[in-house]
């Protein structure tokens, strides 16, 4: 007991700054340390699957089913991906052709009214514009599968069922909402200044927003842009329900088809995996920074 | 100011919606409500007459012990753990990984990208990957659970009958951290520094800053991005079609989009899936009134 008074009194003689291991230093060494266990654990939780394709991807086949997992492939090769473009099952060009034609025109179509419709929400006051508002969120909740079995119902009324318009134009419809509500959000934060000294100069308002509002609002269009593309590269229930032509099918359909067939097989497997991720994660690493950033300002004002 | 401007003027807003506004009617109002009207006929297949029948859908849904019922209150059952689970999750990993991310760690940024990483890669390939790893015989998962002594026998974790949904919901929180996270870390960043250097200096702890300024200022962060991922949680299909197709009745793993999409497109009731989507959708639409109220308040107010 004594011992421990004296201590402390001996510590606290010590001035401040000159002290090795203040109490508040060690604390923050502890912290800082558990943060980073803790998001390495995170961070590797959410890579490792990723690692994982590419190892496999790039494995000799014998090697594949190994009982022994090693991170590296033991004898690297590019067989799989040889195989997988060589196997007529696999179509790879063909899906990778339709699935660029779909996603890309729809993407273009969205693009557009989206930014239209993102304008008038951000600028204007007009009667029916909160259930417009409204609609936009509310629709989100809906069951894709609803809008799913009555659009192909619909579809095959105007002959548009087992054909590329038929997938765009469920694209285009489905992903507006999320898409005009992302961009409103961002047009938000321009100032509305700018506009209308442009149109005191005597621009009109589609002057004004061709050479004033779409410039400042590039970085938004485009993150706006890559998400809209991503999300319909990447869809899958309407791409297996409405296409079932084989040479129209898209990526992540065939993907799934091509399972069917080669069943097992994981290093083609793999090898497709890694063809049909890459035009997404390219994309998404060149438009990362603003891709984040005009998401976030869209959800949280 | 001539009228002639004055009306081009009001027209404006009205012009520019009108792309959109047609394509949501033809595409997403008209579809919608017709499904609505499909659930209550006993439209078969596509071509075929649709018919008013009335409740006799959703009362052979409710109607107990015919299979169309077991496997519906099943599938509900499913939907609800899933959905729970998988937000929870990715809720709490994604709060973990936000809070460190806003403390001013070095080699932030490359963390930062690695953890978005998974949101780029396909949900059909991330699926199918899973499925490769959970491979009973030569998967990664079977391999080192056995190497740290947690199982003795490999385990066959996915595709079976039997199998349950939890390797299924490990996918599903993997899938959702990456936007989880992205979103809180936004909130956070949006709290101005000087509330939490003022709190220091009145000697507020570490919890004690988290619980009484972190907490309630992103609480409506917090809640738009539940109810978004509730919404979409709730309606998630690619994982579980990859994962466990449905190959009999009774997969554990069928959940009611599942349900919904092989009613109509398998085994051809359109009306039946149609039912269990207006189901599904009703469902959703109390939860998120009941939880939001607030944030319903503000758009509202025109405080979107």
């Amino acid at each position: 007991m004594n011992n421990h008074i004296s201590k402390n009194i001996s510590l606290d003689t010590i001035p401040v700054n000159n002290r090795l291991f203040t109490r508040k230093k060690i604390y923050r060494a502890i912290k800082i340390i558990v943060c980073y266990i803790l998001i390495t654990a995170i961070t590797l939780f959410c890579i490792f699957p990723i690692a994982w394709i590419i190892k496999t991807a790039f494995e000799t086949p014998q090697f594949i089913r190994n009982p022994l997992i090693q991170w590296v492939p033991i004898q690297p090769t590019t067989e799989n991906f040889t195989e997988v473009l060589n196997n007529p099952r696999a179509m790879v060009g063909r899906s990778f052709l339709n699935s660029f034609i779909v996603a890309g025109i729809s993407t273009l179509l969205s693009t557009i009214i989206t930014v239209l419709a993102a304008y008038a929400l951000s600028r204007f006051n007009f009667i029916g514009k909160k259930i417009f508002a409204i609609y936009l969120l509310m629709i989100n909740m809906v069951p894709p599968t609803l809008i799913l079995i009555s659009m192909f119902i619909f579809l095959v009324k105007i002959k548009l069922v087992n054909s590329h318009p038929g997938l765009i134009i469920y694209y285009t419809a489905i992903g507006l909402p999320l898409a005009i509500w992302m961009l409103k959000s961002y047009f938000d934060t321009i100032p509305l200044d700018l506009e209308e000294q442009a149109m005191i100069d005597g621009a009109t308002r589609l002057q004004a927003i061709r050479y004033v509002i779409i410039p400042l609002a590039l970085p938004g269009i485009v993150s706006v842009t890559v998400y809209v593309f991503m999300t319909h590269w990447n869809e899958f229930m309407a791409a297996l329900t409405i296409v079932q032509k084989q040479q129209l099918r898209t990526l992540p359909v065939q993907v799934i088809n091509f399972l069917g067939f080669e069943r097992m097989e994981w290093g083609p497997m793999m090898a497709f995996s890694v063809l049909v991720s890459l035009p997404a994660v390219i994309l998404f690493v060149y438009a990362q920074k603003r891709l984040v950033g005009g998401l976030t300002a869209g959800y949280t004002k | 100011m001539s009228s002639k401007h004055a009306l081009m003027k009001k027209a404006t807003p009205y012009l520019l919606i009108l792309p959109t506004v047609i394509t949501l009617i033809f595409f997403s109002v008209y579809p919608f409500v017709s499904g609505i009207l499909y659930s209550f006929s006993d439209i078969k297949f596509v071509g075929g007459s649709a018919t008013w029948v009335g409740l006799e859908n959703f009362a052979r849904l409710f109607g107990g012990k015919v299979n169309t019922s077991i496997n519906f209150y099943k599938a509900f059952r499913q939907n609800v753990l899933w959905t729970v689970s998988v937000i929870m999750g990715q809720l709490i990993i994604g709060y973990i990984a936000a809070l460190i991310l806003n403390e001013k760690i070095p080699g932030r940024g490359i963390y930062r990208t690695l953890i978005m990483l998974p949101w780029a890669i396909p949900s059909v390939v991330m699926a199918l990957t899973w499925q490769w790893m959970y491979d009973p015989f030569f998967g990664l998962i079977n391999y080192y659970l056995k190497f740290f002594g947690i199982i003795k026998d490999y385990i066959t974790w996915v595709g079976q009958p039997d199998s349950t949904i939890w390797p299924l919901v490990v996918v599903g929180i993997w899938r959702g951290i990456p936007f989880m996270t992205l979103m809180l870390l936004s909130g956070l960043q949006s709290i101005p520094e000087e509330l939490y250097e003022a709190a220091k200096v009145d000697g507020a702890s570490l919890l004690q800053r988290f619980r009484y300024l972190t907490l309630p200022l992103m609480r409506s962060v917090t809640m738009v991005v539940l109810m978004l991922t509730t919404m979409w949680w709730w309606n998630s299909f690619d994982i579980q079609r990859v994962m466990s197709p449905v190959l009999s009745l009774g997969y554990n793993s069928m959940t009611l989009p599942i349900l919904a999409w092989y009613e109509a497109f398998q085994w051809k009731h359109l009306g039946r899936g149609a039912a269990i989507s207006v189901i599904s959708l009703i469902v959703m639409f109390v939860f998120i009134l009941l939880n939001a109220k607030r944030e319903l308040g503000d758009v509202k107010e025109n405080r979107y």
